[in-house]
């Protein structure tokens, strides 16, 4: 890939529990923040860094009130909507994701709990609004721009997405950088803690899992794996086990970008819903 | 009350008919490429079988892959539910369905009529009719044939392929190495008990098992089977219509 673009592997240490983790992680993000320095010319101060840290904060925090927001019994927006938002902060600049991310949370807090207006598009048999649909939670891998075909389909068969447990969901903003602190140690400190399943021992996803659960009144989880994304493949069985003793049922999907398997996952997830309703 | 059950399956069509709570007759065609007149037709063959008039019908209640397009059927349910509640309809005790169909299995844990869980198999045809169906045809033995002759082995072959188009592969290089007809049909039919095991394992199937679809008509998978699980295992007598049966179940109870 180095032959095509500049290219840098940043080393992630992955037992982020051992003390030296951090300390290597920090060095590693130092010698990239060299390689970024000279590739761009400019040079990174504490200064900048603490204002970019500053902004970023501010969409987690923008972000935590739209997730909070589905936590309602009838959420004012659907899931594939929060999923198609949540990827356009990969392309818009911080200002202006912030800015759409506010009108947009203005609008959903004026939505009424009855007047969830896109209940239309559903299929005749599910005409129940989102009050009365089972509340999903996508856990597993993350969700880049164009991939919402397992969202549709299980919004289009009658449940409705409360959360995300994946890198392009939750994890992207669930913890704050320290402020207070050196901005290199802060933000090595932040990201050495997302639970990635590249991560050993990863039970902080687990934890993570069942809390959101909770928070956000799941009836059912679908584990969601991309292909050849082995991680999360052989963290299933894990996440099954506890989302199990936890009386939570759980639907596994593996799948690609492809639209080949659309409706053998349809089947599954209309079953699904029929054991969940 | 007089409900239809239809279940449009990837290989047959299969339509069921009940009154007040009870099966009456069914019918089984092949799907085909219309799907819409297959169901038509076993609607229709049910209905003269009965004698009963079109107008007289309570509801239409559709599952299996093409039930969103039966367009005449009332309401679609998924295969899942309607098979686990075709089998609780005819083994109230049963906590546990294994379902071979054409193109896809199933294995569904079950409490009380209602489905607690279930898995299947990914989207290639492992484990499933189609890997018989092909099969057979490098073996030159008619699917039914394929069960009994692997019941008359005494030393199955061992086919390692999971995939459908490696293990024919497989079929034609035991064939070449002068392995005989009946051992390798039961490495076949060995092999999609092993696969179907994993599955039923990892659902956590005891005990109290019934075996239907299609393939659950090949006697001798019943037999693999329950050697590779340590469990005998329910097989109703027509075990290719619980799905259409409990479609017309499930519109009764929710109309």
């Amino acid at each position: 890939m180095g032959d095509y673009v500049p290219t840098y592997v940043l080393d992630l240490p992955q037992k982020p529990d051992s003390p030296a983790a951090v300390k290597y992680f920090l060095d590693e993000l130092n010698k990239f923040k060299g390689v970024m320095e000279q590739l761009t010319g400019n040079k990174v101060t504490v200064e900048q860094l603490k204002n970019e840290i500053i902004s970023s904060n501010e969409t987690r925090k923008l972000l935590y009130r739209l997730y909070d927001l589905r936590k309602k019994d009838s959420p004012p927006i659907s899931g594939v909507d929060v999923i198609k938002v949540m990827q356009k902060q990969y392309v818009l600049s911080a200002e202006d994701f912030k800015k759409a991310l506010r009108n947009l949370i203005d609008e959903a807090e004026q939505v009424k709990a009855d007047k969830a207006d896109y209940k239309a598009d559903y299929k005749a048999d599910y005409k129940a609004d989102f009050i009365h649909m089972p509340r999903i939670m996508i856990s597993g891998c993350p969700m880049p721009g164009g991939n919402t075909k397992v969202p549709e389909i299980i919004e289009n068969r009658g449940g409705v997405i409360v959360v995300e447990e994946s890198c392009t969901g939750t994890r992207s903003f669930w913890d704050l950088v320290d402020e207070n602190k050196d901005p290199m140690i802060a933000l090595a400190e932040r990201y050495i803690k997302i639970p990635c399943s590249c991560m050993t021992p990863n039970d902080r996803r687990i934890d993570n899992i069942l809390e959101l659960a909770g928070e956000f009144k799941v009836d059912g989880v679908v584990n969601y794996t991309l292909q050849f994304c082995h991680g999360y493949n052989i963290e299933r069985y894990k996440v099954q086990q506890a989302l199990k003793n936890a009386g939570i049922p759980v639907l596994s999907i593996e799948t690609d970008y492809s639209d080949s398997d659309v409706e053998q996952i349809g089947l599954r997830v209309d079953a699904f819903m029929e054991m969940l309703s | 009350m007089i409900s239809v059950g239809i279940d449009s399956g990837s290989a047959t069509t299969k339509a069921v008919l009940v009154i007040d709570g009870q099966m009456v007759t069914h019918n089984i065609r092949p799907t085909g490429f219309d799907i819409l007149s297959a169901a038509k037709n076993v609607y229709e063959d049910v209905l003269s079988d009965a004698e009963i008039d079109k107008k007289d019908v309570t509801g239409i209640y559709a599952t299996g892959y093409g039930r969103n397009s039966i367009k005449f059927a009332d309401r679609a349910v998924s295969e899942i539910t309607a098979h686990t509640m075709g089998v609780h309809h005819l083994y109230p005790a049963v906590n546990g369905i294994i379902d071979i169909g054409g193109q896809d299995s199933k294995i569904i844990s079950v409490n009380d009529g209602k489905v607690t869980d279930f898995l299947m198999n990914e989207k290639c045809a492992a484990g499933t009719g189609k890997f018989l169906e092909y099969t057979a045809k490098a073996l030159e033995v008619p699917i039914e044939e394929l069960g009994r002759l692997a019941l008359a082995s005494k030393k199955p072959a061992s086919i390692t392929s999971m995939c459908t188009v490696f293990a024919e592969s497989e079929v034609i290089s035991l064939r070449a190495r002068g392995f005989k007809k009946e051992d390798i049909a039961a490495g076949l039919i060995e092999s999609i008990a092993r696969r179907v095991a994993v599955m039923v394992r990892q659902v956590g199937l005891k005990q109290n098992v019934a075996f239907v679809g299609g393939v659950a008509k090949n006697a001798g998978i019943k037999v693999f089977l329950e050697k590779e699980l340590g469990v005998s295992l329910y097989v109703p007598p027509e075990p290719q219509i619980t799905g259409a049966l409990g479609a017309a179940l499930y519109g009764i109870s929710k109309s």
